[in-house]
């Protein structure tokens, strides 16, 4: 069933379309991630979801029932803040009772769920601190504990590790993961860090200028992306034009590869591969590849050493490659500034991407 | 942070700040000495020990009076000065609101303007009217030169919260006044205390505005020492701004709790 299902949600600023005709669902007990640029709409639609902004056009829908009209009080959303506004002048148990206490409800009552909370959380131990003694995985935990004690339908993350460092962001990440596993509740998860939105997602709804142009396993949205706009969202990638010239031959920069597609015969398309994809060989070996592999022939512009992985840029002919290979590589054969280089890349690794190159 | 722990380590910084220190309390040290004396006029070092000018001032009803005027005056103001300056603050915080900073700017005006050209636009506006200062004229006039105070700490205070705070109450379930009743107000409530000690004493120790625009018959603490300093130098002045001192002590030692006392400092820069 559907928790929160989003049609054709639009929101105009004067001239401008924050939202363009939004759609999207999730599923009961889903984490999906919002992933997107900066004002590519994805804080709008968090906002109008919560009821902090009435849309121009479009419905909510919150576990069946539409939510326009509902105040932000009374829509049974929770939501997560960036910096996770917890109240500081309460403590822990207080910023978690603070939903209840609204709702008359009998203080024993109150009290009994709020330490049970507490306890799911693991927070028991600082029930009597303040916010700012705590460290930012505890108030992570007081900010999910204090929406989820009153049962939302819909839980909703507006970006809350983006001031972080990265080491923090990752144990915070993996920690809400761990949460979500054990408490089950459903997630709309506001991001624009592309590995924070793979890592999380059940399904990942990429925006861009206003509009969801994928929604999406994270598999799918990183090897088979819609745009390219999203693939390079979605980490570095190496993009190629090319033109359809047979059933599912493509030819890229002269060569024939075989790649599957349903563009129809003659068709400019665009092509992309994935830097691990690349392979290298030695500028000796033949001018001609095996059969089922795209190459290049060129010479290395930089080398970027990533600890597990080193990343490669080669300049074939006036275009560059990017190649990504494990470090181990690099000891068996070294490369330099300079250094002729023949790359491979297997057909099977092209992926051609829905949209024309020049829209 | 580094460089000012260097500065502080340096040899001769605590004799500039032991200078400085000494600079700022020898005055209140000489008068709280003065008002000891046993000689009939203001003297230091003094001639000898008595509080015999305490007792006097404590036993003339005139000062008692004038203490009074001055608490009365400064009461009334900065609750006049709350009236305008809290909703004030309120609406400036708020995001998108057009202009404001212009008209925070303007708010601050009293305190840029000299007192007396002030006072004389306030004397002449009721020589338009042909009338006297009323005392609310004068209330009314504490109230517009002690209002910036209040503002800007309560502004810096707003400004400084995290408007999610408000937003997170209300998807909680709170309603916008419930929201700002139980969370908004519990944290900038210590910075207007802050604001509304500092306005109650600048309006307290207010000597231009009393004296220009009070009548002869309400006689306020700062306008009555004046009046005494311009006549005759006794030792009982130093006695009341011995105790003046105390009180004025008091009262910034609760505003600086909150820190409101060092943040308005920081804003008037």
């Amino acid at each position: 069933m559907n928790k929160l299902e989003i049609l054709g949600l639009s929101k105009q600023y004067g001239d401008e379309l924050a939202l363009d005709e939004v759609s999207l669902a999730v599923a009961e007990g889903e984490f999906v991630t919002v992933l997107g640029r900066s004002g590519s709409g994805k804080t709008t639609l968090l906002r109008s979801i919560a009821g902090f902004i009435k849309p121009t056009a479009g419905n909510i829908r919150v576990a069946g029932r539409s939510v326009l009209d509902v105040p932000v009080n009374k829509r049974g959303i929770g939501v997560v803040f960036q910096n996770y506004a917890l109240f500081p002048h309460l403590t822990v148990r207080q910023n978690v009772a603070y939903g209840l206490r609204l709702r008359r409800i009998p203080k024993h009552e109150i009290r009994e769920r709020v330490e049970a909370q507490l306890d799911r959380v693991q927070l028991a131990k600082y029930a009597d601190r303040t916010p700012a003694q705590l460290s930012g995985g505890q108030q992570q935990r007081v900010a999910v504990a204090r929406a989820l004690i009153l049962e939302p339908e819909v839980m909703l993350f507006d970006e809350p590790f983006s001031n972080l460092d990265v080491r923090l962001r990752e144990s915070l990440r993996n920690e809400l993961g761990q949460m979500h596993d054990r408490l089950g509740f459903t997630a709309l998860f506001v991001t624009h860090d592309q590995r924070e939105a793979l890592s999380l997602a059940d399904r990942v709804a990429v925006m861009d200028q206003g509009r969801l142009v994928q929604f999406a396993t994270p598999q799918t949205i990183y090897n088979q992306p819609a745009s390219s706009a999203v693939a390079t969202m979605l980490g570095r990638t190496n993009l190629f034009t090319g033109r359809v010239a047979g059933s599912n031959i493509i030819e890229v920069e002269g060569q024939r590869l075989t790649i599957e597609t349903s563009a129809p015969l003659g068709a400019e398309v665009s092509v992309m591969v994935r830097p691990h994809r690349l392979r290298l060989v030695s500028a000796e070996g033949a001018a001609r590849g095996p059969a089922g592999e795209f190459h290049a022939a060129g010479t290395v512009r930089s080398i970027e050493y990533h600890g597990a992985t080193e990343a490669v840029l080669v300049d074939t002919d006036g275009r560059e490659l990017l190649l990504e290979r494990p470090a181990e590589e690099s000891t068996e054969r070294t490369l330099d500034y300079g250094t002729r280089v023949d790359v491979r890349i297997p057909h099977s690794a092209f992926q051609v991407l829905e949209s024309h190159p020049k829209q | 942070m580094n460089r000012a722990l260097r500065i502080a380590s340096r040899a001769w910084f605590p004799v500039v700040v032991a200078a400085i220190i000494v600079f700022l309390l020898a005055p209140i040290a000489v008068i709280v000495a003065a008002s000891f004396t046993t000689s009939n006029y203001l003297s230091f070092p003094p001639d000898g020990l008595t509080l015999k000018w305490y007792a006097e001032v404590l036993v003339d009803p005139s000062w008692g009076a004038a203490v009074i005027n001055s608490l009365l005056l400064a009461i009334s103001s900065s609750l006049i000065a709350s009236v305008v300056a809290v909703p004030a603050a309120l609406v400036l915080s708020r995001r998108g609101i057009r202009a404001a900073d212009l008209l925070s700017s303007f708010l601050m005006l009293p305190i840029m303007v000299p007192s007396v050209l002030f006072v004389l636009g306030v004397l002449l506006g009721y020589q338009l009217l042909d009338s006297p200062v009323p005392v609310l004229g004068l209330i009314l006039a504490l109230a517009v030169l002690i209002a910036p105070y209040i503002l800007r700490t309560l502004l810096a205070a707003l400004e400084e919260l995290d408007p999610a705070l408000e937003e997170a109450a209300m998807s909680l379930g709170a309603s916008r006044l419930r929201a700002w009743v139980s969370v908004v107000l519990p944290n900038v409530l210590g910075a207007y205390a802050g604001g509304l000690a500092l306005a109650f004493i600048i309006a307290f120790d207010e000597l231009v505005v009393p004296l220009f625009l009070a009548g002869p018959a309400l006689s306020t603490l700062p306008v009555r020492i004046y009046r005494e300093v311009a006549f005759d130098v006794s030792p009982q002045i130093a006695a009341v701004s011995a105790l003046l001192v105390v009180v004025t002590v008091l009262i910034s030692t609760l505003a600086a709790r909150d820190g409101s006392a060092t943040r308005i400092l920081k804003e008037q820069r």
